[in-house]
């Protein structure tokens, strides 16, 4: 065992190490879903609504909306119509097939936007501190203190319900929760000898920020990812299912069972097999979550 | 302790103003003239340049917002009055009084007429909901929390999971399919009106419910992680070797530190329970405050968005200023600074 000399008591090697042991948290975390049995399910079920998605065009046994006449007599599910047919003789399952395609796109695509402009914001304010850190808390503060509902819907009452503007309202809903996480974690890391280290060696704040920092906040982010995607789902579905999501033509499982509840007296299934879909994809997210969390608290 | 009231009441202020300027700026600067949207699509030409120039549309948007929060506090006149406007609007109250949001052009009344009934229907329905997680989600969690790792703790930790994972409106369809439609024991709507088929407590059961479950299945897991972190600590080892009897452990000594955190939890939910809250009363026709947001929202009725979404947000701000002067006063360790 050597001791550094005086005057090197950064030396690059524990540096470089460190930067592997980030590379290898990538592969544990994988693992660590492995290690979990509610992951494993929960990864399961997402991979499963992924596939469904990805492959629509094969797995719909209809076009999501023709319209069926002879369903007509009996829209309750058949042998042609599995998931039965909706209000306007749609088959169910076709649609409940396509509908997993917004959302799966809609939710990762929006909540990523919300990363970058939350991972930036909170780093900027926890690493620079000063007026810049208590002018951007103050807004994620106010941000936050708004009930989510309120913002959703006046956001998209005075824009008008399309895809673009569903993820512009997640983006604003989202990125304040992000950033005080993230203002969060760097708070905790910025102290520490590798960011000193990093910066006795003149690397740029750039470079600290995303290099050094940003692979270390991986764990807590990425549990905070799976939450969020429920979250993130169940918003998009409370839109559709307050008339606020995808316009009409398109199959959206908020707006399925929204158009189901008319009818729920006669026709239950038209609201419940959506009802069913959406939580199921929920469920999976937040089980991965739970999962992750587990492992990380054994750990 | 007065200063930190005082500066946290200041900050609720500044919440306040900030968030009213976001409204507006998002209702009134959507894309479109103001004027026409507040009149409809039936006013006449004539009719929205008199209310173009009376709202000075041209002005920058700080300034109208000005005018607006004036209104708001009694100091000018709202411009729909104006009898040259042709739309017979009148107030009760006169034209000028503090709290007032001008005239719902959807319900052709004063706004202040139409929220009070809705905002007290809603109340009832939070304060009942409140009332049921409250003890459920403290039971599920302390008992998760006590057995933690053990079959009852991971039963119930599957239960919440499953729970938490269907969204008010799906939760609703179900419940409503099982106990409507199949057994026929409650009523699917819930207008609150006398007379009906349905007596009006059995109104309330299914809308509180489907808020309790959501909200009890989130609240649970904080207080459970809570008790299961105090139980852990040294304190409480000390505590049971020194031969207390276990139930006086926990509900002496670990209960009354692991509610602190579950204390914030709880207040911190109104956002989850307004939300909640809109959701269901759109479900079950429940006339409340946000079935009224829903409903101007999707109507374009401007000055009723702008009054129940500032409500919404007072609620929510105010509840949180509850929420962190409890834990001031529950936590010892912290100082008022």
């Amino acid at each position: 065992m050597t001791f550094p000399e005086p005057g090197h008591q950064r030396p690059a090697k524990p540096l470089v190490q460190h930067r592997r042991t980030a590379k290898f948290r990538g592969k544990s975390l994988l693992r660590r879903v492995g290690r979990s049995r509610t992951a494993c399910f929960g990864l399961g079920l997402i991979l499963f609504w992924c596939l469904v998605a990805l492959f629509a065009p094969i797995l719909a046994p209809f076009d999501p909306n023709a319209q069926h006449m002879w369903s007509l007599t009996d829209p309750t599910p058949s042998l042609t119509h599995w998931f039965g047919s909706d209000a306007l003789h749609r088959d169910m399952l076709s649609r409940i097939i396509w509908g997993a395609r917004p959302v799966l796109v809609i939710a990762p695509l929006s909540l990523l936007c919300s990363y970058v402009i939350g991972i930036t914001l909170g780093m900027v304010a926890a690493y620079y501190g000063g007026w810049i850190d208590s002018v951007l808390t103050r807004v994620i503060d106010l941000m936050l203190s708004f009930p989510k509902i309120v913002l959703y819907v006046v956001l998209i009452a005075s824009v008008g319900p399309s895809a673009m503007n569903i993820v512009i309202a997640v983006i604003l809903v989202s990125s304040p929760g992000i950033a005080r996480l993230v203002r969060g974690l760097t708070y905790d890391l910025k102290t520490s000898d590798y960011v000193a280290a990093a910066r006795i060696r003149g690397e740029s704040d750039l470079y600290i920020l995303a290099i050094e920092l940003l692979p270390n906040e991986r764990g807590p982010l990425f549990v905070d990812f799976c939450t969020r995607m429920g979250y993130t789902v169940i918003s998009i579905g409370v839109l559709g299912f307050l008339g606020l999501g995808l316009p009409p033509p398109h199959p959206d499982w908020g707006g399925m069972v929204r158009d189901g509840t008319t009818l729920l007296t006669v026709l239950p299934h038209i609201a419940l097999i959506p009802a069913f879909a959406i939580s199921s994809l929920i469920m999976g997210f937040n089980l991965l979550a739970d999962g992750l969390q587990e492992t990380t608290e054994a750990a | 302790m007065l200063l930190y009231l005082l500066r946290q009441f200041s900050a609720v202020v500044f919440t306040l103003v900030a968030a009213s300027f976001i409204i507006f700026l998002l209702v009134e600067s959507s894309p479109g003239n103001v004027a026409r949207k507040t009149l409809g699509p039936f006013a006449t030409d004539a009719q929205v340049t008199i209310l173009y120039e009376r709202l000075n549309l041209d002005d920058p948007i700080i300034v109208r917002y000005g005018r607006w929060a004036g209104v708001l506090l009694g100091l000018n006149a709202d411009p729909l009055a104006d009898p040259e406007l042709e739309l017979n609007f009148e107030d009760s109250r006169g034209h000028k009084y503090i709290g007032n949001f001008g005239f719902s052009t959807m319900m052709k009344v004063p706004v202040a007429d139409v929220i009070g009934a809705r905002l007290v229907n809603s109340l009832w329905l939070a304060g009942l909901a409140v009332f049921c997680i409250v003890p459920l989600s403290l039971l599920i969690g302390t008992l998760g929390g006590l057995f933690a790792g053990r079959p009852i703790d991971r039963g119930l930790t599957i239960f919440s999971s499953v729970v938490a994972s269907v969204p008010e409106f799906a939760s609703a369809v179900i419940l409503m399919s099982i106990f409507v439609l199949w057994l026929g024991w409650l009523p699917g709507t819930s207008p609150l009106q006398q007379g009906g088929t349905w007596p009006i407590h059995l109104q309330y059961i299914l809308p509180v419910t489907v808020l309790t479950l959501y909200v009890t299945a989130y609240v649970s897991r904080f207080i459970r992680t809570s008790i299961k972190e105090v139980m852990a600590s040294a304190y409480i080892r000390t505590a049971i070797l020194k031969g207390l009897p276990w139930r006086r452990v926990v509900f002496v000594h670990a209960f009354r530190n692991a509610m602190i955190a579950p204390f914030t939890v709880i207040l911190l939910q109104i956002n989850w329970l307004i939300s909640g809250v809109v959701v269901t009363e759109v479900v079950f026709a429940y006339p409340g405050i946000g079935r009224l947001l829903l409903e101007a929202a999707l109507f374009g009725d401007i000055a009723l968005i702008e009054a129940a979404a500032l409500i919404a947000v007072c609620i929510a701000v105010s509840t949180q200023l509850i929420g962190d002067i409890g834990y001031m006063v529950l936590n010892p360790r912290i100082r008022f600074t």
